[in-house]
């Protein structure tokens, strides 16, 4: 397991929680983001945060934290895993009703 | 002046050359100085003065009432919005036209964009400057797309109750 | 209620065709996020954990049938079939996309809805009490005041960019159900010895980070003079608020750092300039829209009591009409409380197809009114004793019967971190574990009235410094964490409740809630209910229960 960081944001459009991807398209699943480890990795989200936000892609951008484990790339603050999985008091909404998360239940 | 900043006339005004001075031995010098507020009783203790008019700028903490005093010997005043979010000029400028009687040439300046236009006119200004980066023709269509409003307020433009006392069945 | 005329319906249709405007100058890049961010705002569009959220208002609580089923429209078609009322009497959708935003604009303007300064630093929706036309003890109808002063705060071109959002609320009975003294601005409707109508208003309350009471600037303020009274304080708050910190903002701390008297004063002064004045003139409206609040056809042979013999054989029945019904000024009629808080669910939602059938229930028992209450349920104000059996029934079979208004499950609750992006923490999971843990209508009756309030952050949305018990999410070390207090109260005997002690997990916090019903359940005397019996014995031996000796 490493510690490091990940682009997330919302789409200017829809407000879909997005997460930048090693492609650097924006990707609705956390678990596909790019996994920043170095200053320089953190370095080239930066950029691509100033560019999407500059093309009005994307609003509310943040670096957060995450952990890289076994089963994937995934946030570290309780705020940012309900992000990524939808509200904890409605399991029909958000990715947690549209992918099988359970690898990271807990996490 | 920054010549070619885009400007909306809410109302006919005198064209004329405002230049902004810093300093109150600066303006008198020159023809239409328009100085901030708090060099004004230094300007007015000048023997040698020889402008044409006189301008003033106000910051939005600037006591509106200080200038009671001297408001006729004022053409202009600037009213600046540092940024659009701080709408104390808005209240200066009611103030300015309501209680003090104000009848020169009223003007918003600083962060002006297209959707406190109708705000401003209805305040009391008389023009606003737009701020470097907004579309003049975005702006103009804005302002024209309301009709109605429903409290007076420092422009001739009737509320909707007093209206609704002569249209009936009105239809738009 | 109010009907919209040309004027009102162009207003509307306007403000919709400008916001399609600037959400198209916001996805073109004319307009930065920052330069929008104010503009969606007050059209109660913000960003949220996980969406766009949209906040339509809904004035002073009162809906029609044709407007709730709009409602229950626009959140089948554009978000997630449900909606969220709040405790500022609006609802919002949790799923609303920016794209989407003008057309549910013009799909609200159709049925004369809007979403006009539901957010922002501006005047916000008017609030008022639930009960408002319907209740025996008010003065008279708030309501036409409150529609008076919505017109006159709509796109008030002055007060548009205030230091921080600003709430009034009017009450007009004696029983506070605004909580007059936590607003920006409370006015309280009443009569002056000579039985003539004047209006106290106070300024300088309010929840969030500093919890205030409101001070009583003046009682004699007359009907043709509120208009200009309002304006005073508003532009004093205007001129002077502070701007130099957000979370100083507020006209509580203006208030409170230029200290009552002065405030007093200084609004006065500014009033004596424009008091009969143009402003003042708008009260010729009042007669206009006051004959829109005149009282519906009522059957004036409506038998009283007519429900009694189903109560008598049906406990569950007499239960539900002794917590969720209130006397009417009309013989023969009740209002209904409508629970949003069943012990399964989410407070304050409804699915599309609770909101449509509402709607029914209102036209069929009723005149197709509803009111939203600032306790997150609904209200059909004018039910006929003898329809109690049946609308119950039908309540009922939608998962809306529950009988619990008034009591502790009938919770305020904000929602959290669960989709708020300012929260600190979940508020809605620690309210269904509280739900369940005394899912029991028998307990919960004999426990009595309770009003439990929980807000996941600091912001106080949940009106956790009102509640009889507040909790308040916090976030302790990545973990959240949950703070008790005791002792609020939002109703005409105001206070702000104290923070019992350590906060905890999700878990201990239902043990402690449960803990101190104990204490209370044990100490009570004579019918006194949980306030009662805090006030009169302290928060020690709750301390000391919860906490251990
Ligand atoms: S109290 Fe805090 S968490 Fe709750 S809705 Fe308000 S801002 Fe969000």
């Amino acid at each position: 397991m490493s510690a490091g960081h990940i682009l997330t944001a919302n789409l200017l459009l829809t407000g879909d929680v997005v997460f930048l991807t090693p492609a650097g398209d924006w990707s609705v699943r956390a678990d596909e983001a790019r996994f920043a480890e170095t200053e320089d990795d953190v370095a080239v989200l930066k950029a691509a945060e100033a560019k999407a936000v500059a093309a009005n892609i994307v609003v509310s951008t943040e670096i957060i934290g995450a952990e890289k484990t076994q089963v994937g790339v995934w946030p570290t603050r309780n705020r940012e895993q309900i992000r990524a999985k939808g509200p904890t008091v409605h399991e029909a909404f958000g990715n947690q009703a549209r992918f099988d998360l359970s690898a990271f239940e807990g996490a | 002046m920054v010549a070619n900043a885009h400007q909306i006339d809410f109302r006919d005004v005198e064209p004329a050359e405002w230049t902004h001075c810093e300093t109150a031995t600066q303006a008198a010098q020159t023809a239409f100085p328009v100085l901030p507020a708090d060099e004004l009783s230094s300007y007015f203790e000048l023997n040698d003065v020889n402008s044409v008019a006189l301008g003033v700028r106000l910051s939005p903490d600037t006591e509106v009432e200080a200038l009671a005093d001297r408001l006729d010997q004022i053409a202009l005043i600037e009213v600046d919005f540092p940024a659009y979010t701080d709408g104390r000029g808005y209240s200066q400028a009611r103030v300015l036209r309501e209680h003090m009687g104000f009848q020169g040439e009223l003007r918003a300046v600083g962060d002006v964009l297209i959707d406190q236009l109708r705000f401003m006119k209805r305040c009391g200004f008389d023009v606003a400057v737009l701020a470097d980066h907004v579309d003049p023709d975005d702006a103009e269509a804005a302002l024209k797309r309301y009709g109605v409003w429903y409290q007076p307020a420092a422009d001739d433009r009737p509320p909707a109750h007093r209206l609704r006392r002569f249209v009936q069945n009105w239809e738009i | 209620m109010y009907q919209y005329d040309n004027f009102d319906k162009q207003a509307v249709r306007e403000r919709a065709a400008d916001f399609r405007d600037q959400v198209e100058r916001r996805i073109a890049g004319k307009l930065s996020e920052d330069e929008f961010k104010p503009l969606r705002l007050q059209n109660g569009l913000y960003l949220q954990l996980h969406a766009y959220m949209l906040r339509v208002a809904i004035p002073y609580g009162l809906l029609s049938a044709k407007q709730m089923r709009k409602l229950a429209h626009i959140a089948r078609t554009y978000d997630k079939d449900y909606g969220h009322f709040t405790t500022r009497q609006n609802i919002q959708y949790n799923w609303i996309k920016l794209v989407d935003a003008p057309d549910i604009l013009d799909e609200l303007a159709s049925v004369e809805m809007h979403a006009i300064q539901t957010s922002g630093n501006c005047i916000r929706n008017i609030s008022s009490a639930q009960f408002a036309g319907v209740a025996a003890d008010e003065v008279e109808d708030p309501r036409p005041w409150c529609e008076l002063i919505r017109q006159w705060s709509t796109f008030h071109p002055e007060f548009a960019f205030l230091p921080r959002k600003f709430k009034i609320a009017v009450n007009a009975s004696p029983a506070d159900r605004v909580g007059v003294k936590l607003h920006d601005i409370g006015i309280t409707i009443t009569r002056n010895a000579a039985g003539e109508r004047r209006f106290e208003v106070y300024a300088g309350g309010g929840q969030g980070r500093t919890p205030m009471i409101g001070k009583l600037m003046r009682d004699d303020i007359e009907a043709h003079h509120l208009l200009s009274y309002l304006e005073a304080i508003l532009r004093v708050y205007n001129r002077y608020g502070r701007r130099d910190n957000k979370y100083k903002a507020r006209i509580k701390i203006l208030v409170h750092e230029t200290g009552e008297d002065k405030f007093r004063e200084e609004v006065d002064a500014e009033w004596r300039k424009i008091e009969g004045g143009p402003v003042d003139a708008d009260i010729a409206e009042f007669g206009r829209i006051a004959d829109y609040f005149t009282a519906p056809a009522y059957d004036t042979e409506a038998q009283v009591d007519a429900h009694k013999a189903r109560a008598a054989m049906d406990p569950a029945f007499a239960a539900w009409v002794r917590h969720n019904t209130l006397a009417h000024k009309v013989p023969g009629y009740k209002a209904v409380t409508i629970s949003l808080k069943p012990h399964d669910g989410i407070a304050g939602d409804a699915t599309s197809d609770q909101m449509d059938a509402v709607a029914d229930l209102s036209e069929n028992f009723g005149f197709g009114e509803i009111r939203v209450t600032h306790a997150q349920n609904l209200v059909l104000p004018d039910v006929r004793d003898a329809d109690l059996p049946a609308l119950y029934d039908a309540l009922f079979a939608q998962g809306l019967g529950t009988a619990n208004q008034g009591l502790l499950t009938d919770m305020i609750v904000c929602p959290g971190l669960d989709y708020c992006a300012l929260a600190n923490a979940r508020s809605i999971p620690v309210s269904q574990k509280i739900a369940k843990r005394f899912d029991d209508m028998d307990r919960l009756q004999d426990i009595g009235e309770v009003k439990l309030k929980i807000s996941g952050c600091i912001n106080a949305c949940g009106h956790h410094h009102a509640g009889h018990i507040g909790i308040l999410g916090v976030d302790r070390k990545g973990t959240e964490n949950y703070q008790i207090l005791l002792g609020g109260s939002a109703e005409e005997d105001t206070s702000l409740a104290k923070i019992l002690g350590r906060g905890f997990d999700e878990d201990g916090t239902v043990d402690a809630i449960e803990t101190i019903i104990d204490v209370y359940k044990a100490q009570r005397q004579d019918g006194e209910n949980f306030l009662a019996t805090y006030r009169r014995i302290g928060a020690e031996p709750f301390k000391e229960a919860v906490y251990g000796g």
